[in-house]
């Protein structure tokens, strides 16, 4: 009886877990399919039937030359805006992890605490409030608008001070200091060196916030030239006719080439969550590591 | 309209009772459609239907019980019922291939000779007829589309000139009128504007004196404001007829909603009844 | 770092502070520490602190800058958008909350429950979607959710679905929303949940065993109570965040022929006073709102659980 319940629930979870998993992968597959089918094959087919290679260069082919390139001018602006941020961010956030864990002054736990806060706070909550700010210095429009927000990332500060305070010990930074070193030298030889792990970390979690953000880039920049990947999607979205034909009726944007926009906007952090797989997981972890 | 002995309806009555028939009759062909943003302006701005008549500055007419409202939706919530009218949108990706052949009659914009029936109506096999008349009173229409072009206040020196000749090119010259589907608003580019229709071998019949009189008829009543009159229209009536409500039941609605956008642009609105 | 393939409890945080060092020494120390934070102390009070200053200061003002008390909240919360707005994030917040408590915690539980290595697979499989989070994914559903195209097609015809407007009604969309939310953040939310069963001592799961508790007794009475703190971190965070709903609700009312309010959520709404009203004093209130909203939970998480290090 025993043996039974317990094949019984064995086999249950299982179902269960496979129904999640087709809930969680049809999308993607779908998705990376779609490019290989006319718009009109998608309607009419089996959603899953295979299409052709063809059909995959046209819209391709379409895709990238819409509007002198458009995808690309986009797939830069997402680049420079995510990789701007992200290096500001390293350079203000990991010096900052050590001094929070491992330096005194006056406000140190102050500003641990207002850190917390705001890494805690949704960013988007700030999104108007800085686009008023910037409105007030007339920075509404260029890249720094979006690049100098991206570099103040909390979350990374944490995740540094984490790091430092628990990995690095205190007496190893003394012995050094006893060696002769002085401050500047204890954080440039010996912790700056050890937060190989720590950067890569970062990196990671500020890329794929930077680079799925939409919100802020949305009011922070208003001219097409300037927008990043999604914001591009939302401008294809409001032109295709496959979604607002009464808009659009003029634009070459169907299904199969707006997957293919998605498909391009998405690979990046795709590539990244392949690669990264393991030292995300810790990461996800790592927000909150006091048990 | 010969093959099946019908005659075409002058009034809005006489095109219910097409409706009425052609849904017994032949089902699954249409008279109509009511399925998006801009159908306010095809059924209830040619009743004159007071629910945007701005009667002097900063006030608005917004009255959802005006007979002329009911009188439309009376008229369409029956033919919703027995699908001679669809809600199906003409702008869905699938309208082409569920209607194809299907489209006894549509009342509609110009332009939807051009933009909406290529690949739905065979060339050749369309014929457009007057606005249809509520029987009594001079027969008005809607209008449905079209825009304004701004030059900020910002452009200065050379850029401002070369901006308004971009602008009057726009808004003026057949090199950009003629590639439009959208009627010209422009006098003098109406006659090529519809030679041009007529070449493209899509009408059977003249256009050119049923257009030219019907743009002359557009109801006044309707004026532009700050808010898209259009949007509260899907937002209201559409979206209740797809959850399977009716016209009439979802006007009171739409009216309030109106009057909250136009009190919150600082307009006062009237109901005169 | 700790690996979620690891079922060590994470080791306690180091806290060695000494109070003894020399007066001279702390001095010089201090100026260290404001040398290596200033560069993100500086970014903190530019992109953190000065802007919520502003808004304040804007909601509080009106546009010729003179102080108007409370007005601008009173009039942007009498504004008959507004109740709606909140309502519609309220039923959104409703179903994606339910959801991560109950889907999720039943998955992780389950995947704590079989072989690591098929978990750890499946683990993978749940988290992908998240690379398509934002505008991709708002796309990707809107995909899914036309029966025209969609792979669940059989699925929508079943509810009687036939044209994207009909699945995409109003009423239909805090729903649509938590799954869109679901797809690509539920994966996430495993990981970490998996991770936090993973962290419960073996002894404490094979004393229960021995006692003859089933895998769901195991489950309810010992697995759930000890990671009730990670429960709550989670819904905390997923509630703050999703009270800011902008993108989905933006890009689905951009594919819906315009039969979606642009004023769904009150983020929107905030974004419509500033860029359709002109009314930046309205937007900053709105804003104030949700900033209170997000600082009530962080303060929430930060003083009444003890989840973060602060010392």
């Amino acid at each position: 009886m025993r043996l039974f319940n317990r094949i019984w629930s064995r086999t249950a979870s299982y179902i269960i877990l496979l129904a999640f998993t087709a809930f969680f992968v049809v999308p993607v597959i779908w998705l990376l399919f779609a490019p290989f089918k006319t718009d009109h094959n998608l309607v009419f087919q089996n959603p899953f039937a295979l299409g052709s290679l063809g059909n995959l260069f046209h819209a391709a082919h379409v895709m990238f030359t819409f509007e002198d390139y458009a995808l690309l001018n986009w797939l830069k602006n997402s680049a420079i805006y995510s990789f701007g941020g992200i290096v500001i961010a390293l350079i203000c956030s990991i010096p900052a992890g050590y001094g929070l864990a491992h330096t005194q002054f006056i406000g140190r736990r102050t500003l641990l605490g207002v850190t917390l806060f705001v890494m805690i706070m949704p960013a988007t909550a700030l999104v108007l409030p800085l686009f008023l700010e910037a409105n007030a210095v007339h920075a509404v429009g260029t890249p720094l608008a979006v690049i100098l927000p991206f570099s103040f990332f909390p979350f990374g500060v944490y995740l540094a001070y984490i790091f430092y305070s628990s990995s690095v010990p205190k007496d190893l930074l003394a012995a050094a200091r006893i060696d002769g070193c002085n401050e500047w030298d204890v954080f440039r030889r010996i912790a700056l060196p050890l937060a190989r792990p720590i950067i890569a970390l970062v990196t990671f979690f500020a890329f794929v916030a930077n680079w799925n953000n939409f919100f802020l880039p949305f009011v922070m920049l208003p001219n097409s030239t300037n927008y990043p990947l999604p914001i591009g999607l939302q401008d294809l979205l409001s032109a295709t006719p496959a979604f607002n034909p009464g808009q659009g009726g003029q634009v070459p944007i169907y299904r199969p080439e707006l997957a293919i926009a998605t498909i391009v906007a998405m690979a990046p952090v795709m590539i990244v969550f392949l690669f990264a797989q393991r030292s995300l997981v810790s990461g996800l972890l790592a927000g909150a590591t006091k048990e | 309209m010969t093959q099946f002995g019908y005659t075409v309806p002058t009034t809005w009555q006489g095109w219910q009772t097409l409706g009425e028939e052609v849904a017994t009759q032949h089902p699954g062909y249409i008279v109509g459609s009511v399925g998006d943003n801009w159908d306010d302006d095809i059924y209830l701005w040619p009743s004159e239907c007071h629910v945007d008549d701005v009667v002097k500055t900063d006030t608005i007419d917004i009255n959802a019980a005006d007979p002329n409202c009911t009188r439309a939706t009376a008229l369409i919530d029956p033919l919703i019922k027995d699908g001679a009218v669809t809600t199906d949108s003409v702008f869905s990706s699938t309208f082409g291939t569920t209607y194809n052949n299907k489209i006894l009659m549509m009342v509609g914009p110009a332009w939807y000779g051009q933009y909406l029936f290529p690949g739905i109506v065979t060339k050749g096999d369309l014929a457009v007829a007057d606005p249809l008349s509520w029987g009594s009173g001079a027969t008005v229409t809607g209008e449905v589309g079209g825009g304004l072009w701004f030059m900020s206040s910002h452009v200065t020196g050379a850029a401002k000139t070369l901006t308004a000749s971009i602008l009057t090119w726009l808004s003026t010259s057949y090199g950009s009128q003629g590639i439009s589907p959208g009627y010209p608003a422009y006098v003098a580019d109406e006659t090529p504007w519809i030679a041009g229709q007529q070449a493209s071998g899509l009408y059977s019949n003249q256009i050119a004196p049923v257009f030219a009189k019907a743009a002359t008829e557009v109801w006044s009543g309707w004026s532009p404001v700050p808010w898209s009159t259009d949007s509260v229209f899907g937002s209201t009536v559409v979206t209740g007829l797809n959850s399977g409500s009716t016209m009439s039941s979802q006007l009171a609605g739409f009216a309030s909603q109106l009057a909250d956008f136009a009190q919150s642009d600082g307009y006062t609105v009237v109901t005169t009844p | 770092m700790k690996s979620v393939e690891s079922s060590e409890p994470s080791t306690p945080l180091v806290s060695t502070d000494s109070l003894s060092s020399p007066l001279r020494r702390k001095r010089k120390k201090g100026v260290a520490g404001y040398a290596v934070v200033s560069g993100y102390f500086v970014l903190l009070i530019l992109f953190g602190v000065a802007p919520a200053i502003y808004a304040i200061t804007l909601a509080f003002t009106a546009s010729g800058g003179h102080f108007t008390g409370l007005t601008n909240f009173i009039k942007t919360g009498e504004d008959f958008r507004f109740l709606p707005a909140f309502e519609n994030v309220g039923k959104y917040l409703f179903i994606w909350l339910a959801s991560l408590v109950v889907i999720v915690l039943g998955l992780a539980l389950m995947l704590h429950s079989i072989a690591r290595r098929v978990s750890a697979a499946f683990r993978f499989i749940f988290y992908l979607p998240g690379a398509l989070a934002g505008a991709a994914s708002v796309l990707v559903w809107l995909f899914m959710l036309d029966p025209t195209v969609s792979p669940w097609r059989l699925f929508l015809g079943i509810f009687g679905f036939k044209n994207l407007g009909q699945t995409i009604l109003p009423g239909h969309l805090p729903l649509i929303f938590a799954i869109i939310a679901f797809w690509a953040g539920a994966g996430g939310w495993i990981v970490v949940t998996y991770g936090a069963l993973n962290n419960i001592p073996n002894e404490l799961i094979e004393a229960a065993q021995l006692d003859g508790a089933g895998a769901i007794q195991t489950a309810l009475r010992i697995k759930l109570p000890l990671i009730k703190k990670w429960i709550v971190f989670m819904l905390i965070l997923a509630f703050a965040a999703g009270t800011q709903l902008f993108v989905e609700p933006q890009l689905v009312g951009e594919a819906s022929l315009g039969l979606i309010s642009p004023t769904w959520s009150p983020n929107e709404l905030a974004y419509y006073f500033a860029f359709q009203d002109n009314n930046f004093n309205y937007a900053a209130a709105i804003s104030v709102d949700l900033l209170v909203i997000g600082l009530l939970c962080a303060a929430v998480l930060v003083f009444r659980t003890k989840l973060f290090e602060v010392e």
